[in-house]
């Protein structure tokens, strides 16, 4: 995968564990759709994505959705852990 | 085949909020407008990102008019979701982003005076409720405003708009 820190459109390639969870409603929203991607990488600003660079505000991921299928940006939402050397996050 | 009187309100409501840019004098440029399928594979919830989901037509009975064939009042409620999901290094309070959105989207929306009528498809409009949201485990900011549309169509032909 690509990760392009503040959405530019500069990125490095990546090695990351995936999990795709499906789609979940936003609960706020009460409506509104959106992906639910689970991301392991390693907790570095070279091989992976360093704990203190990642910016849940602005970075994205260019991966695919399905394993095989073209791939698209997506935005990271949240941080899930930063623990054990690796940096656990959701896309969406 | 004609387009449905719901469907010609939306693609003018979805035309009017791609209009919030920094060139028509807003104070940001919005990322995109969506209707988000049930798999969310063509959107992702950007900054600035607005959705624009509609709910049930309603029958508004009231608004009937006599004529054959009869015209037949409904109102159409759509809910419009601006995201503002600022960088975690931001200084700026969410809310003031969000109010900044409120204001955009309302502005945006009703662009004249004759705002209400949807590209001469509706007879009124009015604005909802508008609630702010913040996710617990951190994700998302914004808001949603609910907009409700009144219309009138031809008892026999809904894609006979009768204002």
């Amino acid at each position: 995968m690509v990760y392009y820190p503040d959405g530019g459109d500069t990125g490095r390639s990546i090695t990351a564990i995936v999990n795709r969870n499906g789609v979940e409603v936003i609960g706020e929203t009460g409506e509104v759709h959106a992906r639910l991607i689970e991301v392991r990488v390693r907790n570095d600003d070279t091989l992976g994505i360093s704990s203190t660079e990642i910016d849940t505000g602005a970075d994205e991921i260019r991966l695919p959705l399905r394993v095989g299928e073209s791939s698209q940006r997506r935005q990271i939402t949240e941080v899930l852990s930063t623990e054990n050397g690796l940096v656990r996050f959701l896309i969406q | 085949m004609s387009t449905a009187a719901e469907e010609i309100i939306a693609l003018e409501l979805i035309s009017r909020l791609e209009n919030i840019t920094v060139l028509n004098g807003y104070a940001f440029n919005v990322e995109s407008v969506s209707r988000v399928n049930r798999d969310s594979t063509e959107w992702t919830p950007r900054d600035r990102a607005i959705v624009v989901s509609q709910d049930a037509t309603q029958r508004n009975e009231e608004a009937d008019r006599p004529g054959n064939p009869a015209a037949i009042g409904y109102t159409v409620a759509f809910r419009i979701f601006g995201f503002r999901r600022q960088s975690d290094r931001a200084a700026t309070a969410d809310a003031a982003k969000v109010n900044e959105m409120h204001a955009a989207i309302k502005k945006a929306v009703a662009n004249d005076t004759d705002w209400h009528q949807f590209n001469r498809t509706s007879y009124d409009a009015n604005w909802g409720p508008t609630t702010p949201f913040n996710s617990p485990d951190g994700r998302h900011a914004g808001l949603s405003v609910e907009l409700t549309v009144h219309f009138r169509v031809d008892e026999d032909d809904p894609f006979t708009v009768r204002v």
